[in-house]
Formats: C-alpha cells, structure tokens, sequence
C-alpha cells in the first residue's frame, strides 16, 4: 500500500461533493481507494430494495473495480459505514509512473495510481507530472 | 516472610489496573485551543494610498502621476519668446486580485467537537490574508531596484546611511524602515544602537525595539509573512507619502454556506487586494547574506 502519507487529502470537493454510503467490510483508512466484495442483497426496480448495507466496500481496489476513495477511517463492524467520494480533486501517491504530459489518464495501482496501461480501468485524470514511488504525488481529478 | 511481601505488592492499586483516557484515569483536555502567535505584519499606515470599495468601480483603478523634474524654467532675454515646458505624466494600473480558501466540515465535528473549529479556522483564514497583504507589499517593494544596497553578512549602520541617502537623493523623506528578523538581529549588535551613552535610549536593550531610527518608524516583518524566509535579511527604506498603494476592492469577506444534502456546511473567505509600487525611486533595500 503506497497511500499519501497523510492519508485523505482533498483539494477540492466540488462544492456539492459526490459522495456516498457504503458498509465497510474491514478496516479502512481515509484516502484509500475501495472495491466492493460479493454479499450484498441485490437490489430491485423499487427504490425501497435499497438498504444502506447492500454496497459493502473493502480495500484493495485494482484494475476497473474501484467505487471510490474513502473520505475517513473507519473500523470494520457491524454499523461501520464508510463514506466515500467518486468524484472530486485529491493528492494522491503516484505508485506508479505518471506522466501526464504524455498521458492524463490513469488507473488504480496499490492504493496509488499510475498513468493508466488498460483504458478500461481508468479512474480519472493526473493534472500534474511526478516521480513514481511512495514520495512521489499528483492531483488527481477523480471522475468514477 | 518474603511471600507475604509479595502478596502486599499484589494488593496495591497502581495506574497499571487502568487506562488514561478510557479506563479509571482520567485524562482531561485542556479548555482553551492554544493558538498561534500574531505575526509582526506591515501596518497600513505606511501605504502611500488606500483605495477602499468605494473607490474602484470597476475591476481595476489607475493611479496617474507626475514624472519628476520634467517641468523646467529658463532664462528669458527681454523680448525674447518664453519657451514652452510642460511635465510629463505616467500613470499605473492597479488591479485586485482575488485570494481566498474555503473550509467545509461535517455537522457531526461541529455538534461534537471541543472547539469550535468552523469558528477557529475562519479566523486564520482571515490571518492568513492578512499576511498574504504584508507578503505582497514586499513584493511590490521588490519593484524597486535601482536603489538596492547589497550588504555583506550583516546589515551595518552604513548600509542603511546609505539607502537613506539613495533615497533622500531622490528629494523623498524616508519615514519607514520594513525589517527582517535577521536584519533586525544584525542591528542589535551595532554598538551605537545598544549603547545608551551613543543611542541616548536604552529602548533597544529594555524591549528589544527601536521605534525610530533616524526619524523613520521601524517595523520588522515575520520571515513567514513574507514571501521567503530569506526575507528575514532584507531592509526596506521607503518614503510612505510615495511609497506604494493598496487596492483593496473586497475587504476580508467571509461567507458561510451549506451543503444539506451531504450535512455540510461550509465558509469562503476572500479578498479582491492589490498592491502597488508608485514610485521606486522612493525606496531602497538592503540585502544581506
């Protein structure tokens, strides 16, 4: 896990965040990057088929399975729920190489992201140029 | 005998049996949100002109000026025709720039928080603008180089004869001297400021200030205000009648505002601020290294 070091640190919200509810399926820590695990009820047409626990949400997001970024700690639990944001602009560790000027987009990479090698995974858009590694970070222009 | 003892030991109650803060011990947090320090900023008083609201009705505001020594008399033989002479004028735009920050919490910290961290983070935010205006008046006094005194190591009583002469060669009045804290420093060490028998004041050694120093009001600036901490040895000198101008066409404005539908609520702080060099001849600095 190559996270930012000060965990969740948005430089913007949007003004009117894209933000939502999911249960949190084990630990989690604000900044990470979370998927979603099986055993949730699926949901139906009718709108009260929606229960807040049926987005369970877990770390170690990777490729194109990625719901969001979490939006503060949370320890797994019965009533734990972890808010998370799909959209919006983050510091976040570049695990990988980002090299906007070549290549906006990026993907996933170990609670980091990179620029992005299969298109289908990409998440949102690098706005600055980094080295690679656990000190290196880029804006990112979150856009799930 | 021996085992006795040790069953004594065993009966004594000792912080080990809890915990700070959630188990028997308590552990208390203090009142009061211990805050930082007010930093040593530039006064207003020594802007040459302040334009309010009310004077810039649109986004910016031009300041016209008469170019020194461009009006000139002439010996006239009698009879002979008058020369013309007429000054000449510049003139300088000055346009505010927005600064600003917005801070957002949820209702949850507010309603359960010990501070009133909405309350505590508005004020530094207007602090922080507050030294952004100190930071950009030293900016705008970098506008004038020609009357720059590279000093040495230290700032030396020559140093600032010098700018004071630059300046007073240029028929302004030096009335203000902006200071580092390295600067500041610097002069503490020259003899005829700390001495009462040359400085006829011992103020210097009392409450660490001078107050004037050859007729100028000295003010030291915060090293964090400005915009480097190399600034700390840096010495401005400047007429504050031609100084610089501050347009300030949004004063410190906060705005609260909320986000319902994710129970948030929210503060925008800002100021639309300008400052400006009017004339740099009026100003000279010394750097030190």
């Amino acid at each position: 896990m190559v996270l930012n070091t000060n965990g969740l640190v948005i430089l913007d919200d949007k003004t009117i965040p894209s933000t939502w509810t999911a249960k949190a399926g084990g630990d989690i820590s604000g900044g990470q990057f979370l998927t979603i695990v099986s055993g949730n009820a699926p949901v139906t047409h009718d709108i009260s088929s929606y229960t807040n626990g049926d987005i369970i949400a877990v770390t170690g997001a990777s490729g194109a399975n990625v719901l969001g970024i979490a939006l503060k700690n949370v320890a797994s639990g019965t009533n734990a729920y972890v808010p998370y944001a799909t959209k919006g602009l983050f510091l976040v560790t570049a695990g990988g190489a980002v090299d906007p000027e070549t290549d906006m987009n990026v993907e996933i990479y170990s609670d980091s992201v990179q620029t992005a090698v299969a298109y289908n995974n990409v998440v949102g858009r690098a706005w600055t140029n980094t080295g690679s590694g656990s000190s290196g970070c880029t804006i990112l222009s979150l856009d799930l | 005998m021996a085992y006795k003892y040790i069953q004594e030991i065993q009966g004594q109650l000792t912080t080990d049996a809890g915990t700070e803060g959630s188990l028997l011990i308590e552990k208390k947090i203090y009142e009061t949100l211990i805050e930082e320090v007010e930093k040593n900023l530039i006064p207003r008083t020594e802007a040459a002109i302040y334009l309010g609201p009310s004077d810039i009705p649109g986004s910016s505001i031009d300041l016209n000026l008469v170019t020194p020594d461009t009006m000139k008399v002439h010996v006239v033989a009698e009879g002979s025709t008058i020369p013309l002479s007429a000054p000449t004028f510049t003139n300088t735009n000055i346009k505010p720039k927005k600064y600003a920050t917005r801070i957002v919490s949820t209702t949850e910290m507010s309603e359960d928080g010990k501070f009133k961290l909405m309350d505590v983070c508005t004020k530094l935010a207007a602090k922080r603008l507050a030294e952004n205006e100190t930071n950009l008046i030293i900016t705008a006094l970098d506008g004038a180089t020609a009357g720059t005194v590279a000093g040495g190591a230290n700032v030396t009583l020559t140093d600032i004869n010098t700018a004071v002469l630059y300046v007073e060669n240029q028929d302004y009045t030096p009335t203000t001297m902006l200071i580092g804290g390295e600067a500041y420093a610097d002069l503490r060490e020259i003899d005829t400021f700390v001495e009462v028998n040359k400085a006829g004041s011992d103020s210097f050694l009392r409450r660490n200030m001078i107050g004037t120093l050859f007729a100028m009001n000295v003010y030291r600036f915060s090293r964090n205000a400005a915009p480097s901490t190399t600034y700390a040895k840096y010495v401005y000198i400047f007429d504050n009648s031609q100084g610089y101008a501050i347009a300030e066409k949004r004063p410190i404005t906060v705005e609260n505002y909320d986000a319902v539908a994710q129970d948030l609520h929210g503060s925008v702080v800002t100021q639309r601020l300008a400052v400006s060099l009017i004339r740099s001849t009026a100003v000279a600095k010394i750097t030190s290294s």
